[in-house]
């Protein structure tokens, strides 16, 4: 495996901040800290948008979408919705008394897993919405992957445990990957923020940050390998303690990890990470990114926030406006 | 100097350190003092509580972050969802959301907001704690009249003193544990203990007595002190906090600490401060409150409950306060940076009318709806509000008359049960 040359191309601006961004190839979704799902086209380098679903009302935080038009959206205020072309499918307000961390799609297409911060892992039908099995798995849970093959789903917590299931909701495995979280004075810090399972089916891919203080947060970006059973294969700390967490990634076609890493305001890196050999091969800045997606085999598009998003008091563009922040689409090339 | 640094004294900076402290120890009713039963509990949240995920709610607006706003016992006033038990208390609390003050630094900030921010006449003032305590003097005979409770090492905290001089410093317990050095070593018999503190005083009265010292005298109420404090042992030792109230403040710093300050306040102890660290959220600030906020509500709402059932709110006034709130715009990092423009207090209890907002902000938070208070006139309500009025009393430097609180500035007639003439 050869080390990747990324380019990062114009980046597209976005109306509002977003929270997530999934992909189906070309076609993007992105959750908004208004509750609206955006979806957009990577047409070649440009991207553009194709419209939008409303209906949610906090933060929506965990997204997918199946081949077909299927879309599930979660958010912050514990609601679920999905969409199917331009109609809303089914709508679950309240599915849980908080956030709804995230949300995965079976590979069958049969059933959503939604992941929750009162500790309930859910698994709702797609074409109605109904509850098909939940199971208390007592921490916030923080991410969710399924297998390949759909026979397996991999869920991460706030303090670093990863359980995996079987695809009816029983516990097969459960271990801790310890230095993904850390309480630093009164404030937890860290959790497994996003899962993958590797090309082989069998190794799982837990990233997030090795914690070293709250506030600020700073953290040492993290992936960390294991089999099935929870061995630890390979650890790779990407970057120093102002880099933050390894929030997203996706897989490239060619077998390795796109991961991306976001510290202190202003930084953070693509890093292409060879996940069965344990090594991180080539890495980019990029502003302020938090969600990638893999567009092509040369092209991918990471979601990030605006430059100079940071500051103290009241600070105002050049007319005298007090401006919040906005969301970009960086698309990246990579050969 | 280090008060608080803990075994590593030498005699000299002992002395010193005593010498700074003894006022604190003071049996008279301080100088021009008032008369008052009031106390002050203050609630400092060191590094910026934000006012958005608090006392303040924006959801749905650009700004609001992604939890909900919850209705509380007091109808029309909403708080975060992160404070779901305090919100059973609003009836005994009075929010402020229109402040809006001047530093949006910490290294400014922290001891400005404390001082209350007066106009500049080339001295420090002395922190709100160590004020009140200053003018109220000590309520039980034996406890110093100003004590704070706080993470990390203890000690007297001269710093906060300013032109009143160590004399008036705050005695803290770090961790809200005993002082360093106040039991006898193991290793010493009682009796011989004993022998030596009978030396000591002995020559500690000589040397007053030869040389007038007033370092000598120190030493000697600084041991009476220490004495005080073995007694009173109840006061500071965790492990005699009942479990069943640990579970109801939380089993964490923050609410141990607000626990002990219940004692404390109990006890007599006419100023007693809660500090609180970690709250200065730049990163990863909406997970951080979901873990920092609840700790905040559990140990605030069992304090809100116990001073009330005892009857305590009638002469305790408790003060939430922050250095200021944090930015309504969400930073690349999912953070909050810092925000004086327009943030949120909190009060309760005694000389304030409870159960109401005071102030608004503007539907996404971004700044003040009308007119807005800066901290001089929270302290000029603090003061009318523990029986100090500002306008009759002033300090005495160095034959300088200086204001208690900035003379630009009112008591906010609102907040005050028993507002003077020259409220607004």
């Amino acid at each position: 495996m050869k080390p990747a040359v990324f380019k990062l191309q114009k980046p597209v601006p976005l109306d509002a901040q977003m929270a997530c961004l999934r992909g189906d190839g070309p076609n993007l979704i992105a959750g908004g800290f208004d509750g609206v799902a955006r979806r957009y086209r990577a047409d070649g380098m440009s991207i553009v948008t194709t419209g939008a679903f409303n209906g949610l009302t906090g933060w929506l935080t965990g997204i997918d979408q199946l081949p077909g038009g299927f879309v599930v959206g979660v958010d912050s205020h514990g609601n679920a919705m999905s969409w199917k072309g331009d109609a809303r499918l089914w709508s679950r307000p309240s599915l849980s008394a908080g956030w709804l961390r995230a949300a995965a799609n079976s590979p069958d297409g049969k059933f959503v897993a939604i992941a929750a911060r009162d500790g309930f892992l859910r698994l709702l039908r797609t074409d109605t919405g109904a509850t098909h099995k939940e199971l208390s798995l007592g921490d916030d849970l923080m991410s969710l992957a399924w297998s390949r093959d759909g026979s397996r789903l991999a869920v991460g917590n706030l303090h670093g445990s990863v359980v995996v299931l079987s695809s009816s909701l029983t516990v097969t495995v459960k271990f801790d990957i310890p230095g993904f979280f850390k309480i630093d004075r009164l404030q937890a810090v860290g959790g497994i923020r996003r899962l993958a399972w590797g090309p082989d089916d069998a190794t799982l891919v837990a990233m997030g940050a090795e914690p070293r203080t709250g506030g600020f947060v700073q953290a040492i970006p993290r992936v960390a390998v294991t089999d099935a059973q929870g061995k630890l294969m390979h650890d790779l700390k990407l970057g120093g303690e102002n880099e933050g967490f390894a929030l997203d990634s996706g897989w490239h076609p060619d077998g390795w990890l796109a991961v991306v890493t976001s510290g202190q305001p202003g930084t953070g890196k693509i890093h292409q990470i060879d996940v069965l050999s344990g090594k991180a091969l080539a890495s980019v800045p990029v502003v302020n990114p938090h969600g990638i997606t893999m567009v092509s085999r040369q092209l991918m598009v990471v979601l990030a926030t605006n430059a100079n998003s940071s500051g103290n008091g009241k600070v105002k563009d050049s007319g005298g406006t007090y401006r919040g922040n906005h969301s970009v689409l960086q698309p990246v090339t990579a050969v | 100097m280090n008060c608080g640094m803990q075994h590593s004294l030498s005699r000299r900076s002992w002395m010193s350190c005593m010498g700074a402290a003894t006022a604190s120890l003071a049996r008279a009713a301080p100088s021009g003092g008032v008369s008052s039963d009031r106390q002050l509990l203050l609630v400092w949240l060191d590094g910026g509580l934000s006012q958005l995920e608090s006392w303040d709610p924006k959801p749905g607006t650009r700004f609001g972050g992604p939890f909900r706003s919850i209705p509380s016992v007091v109808s029309g006033i909403r708080i975060s969802e992160l404070m779901p038990q305090t919100a059973r208390h609003t009836n005994k609390l009075a929010l402020i959301r229109n402040l809006c003050t001047q530093d949006n630094s910490h290294s400014a900030g922290v001891a400005r907001i404390q001082r209350g921010d007066p106009k500049n006449r080339g001295v420090d003032y002395p922190y709100l704690n160590v004020a009140s305590a200053r003018w109220l003097g000590p309520k039980a005979v034996e406890l110093p009249a100003s004590m704070v409770i706080k993470p990390g090492n203890g000690g007297f905290l001269v710093n906060e003193t300013g032109f009143l001089g160590p004399r008036h410093a705050a005695l803290a317990l770090g961790d809200g544990k005993p002082p360093a050095l106040l039991d006898r070593p193991a290793d010493l018999a009682a009796a011989e203990d004993d022998l030596r503190l009978s030396l000591r005083d002995t020559l500690d009265r000589m040397g007053a007595t030869a040389r007038g010292s007033s370092l000598a005298l120190a030493n000697t109420e600084t041991f009476k002190l220490a004495e005080t404090l073995r007694r009173r042992r109840d006061l500071f030792d965790p492990a005699r906090l009942s479990r069943n109230d640990i579970e109801r403040y939380g089993d964490t710093d923050l609410g141990r600490h607000l626990l002990q300050a219940r004692g404390l306040l109990e006890a007599g102890v006419r100023s007693v401060k809660v500090i609180s660290y970690g709250w200065d959220s730049h990163g990863d600030h909406f997970n951080g409150s979901m873990s920092l906020m609840p700790q905040f509500d559990r140990g605030l709402s069992a304090l809100l409950d116990d001073l009330g059932n005892r009857g305590m709110l009638d002469h305790v006034l408790v003060v939430v306060l922050s250095e200021f709130g944090r930015t309504p715009r969400i930073n690349g990092h999912l953070g909050r940076d810092h925000w004086p423009e327009a943030w949120s207090a909190a009060m309760a209890g005694a000389g304030i009318v409870p159960g109401q907002v005071v102030g608004e902000t503007v539907a996404d938070g971004s700044e003040v709806k009308g007119d807005s208070y800066d901290i001089g006139h929270l302290f000029h309500t603090i003061f009318y509000a523990l029986g100090i009025s500002t306008s009759a009393i002033h300090y005495e430097q160095s034959g300088q008359p200086l204001p208690l609180a900035h003379e630009g500035m009112y008591p906010i007639k609102a907040l005050l049960r028993k507002p003077p003439e020259n409220a607004r």
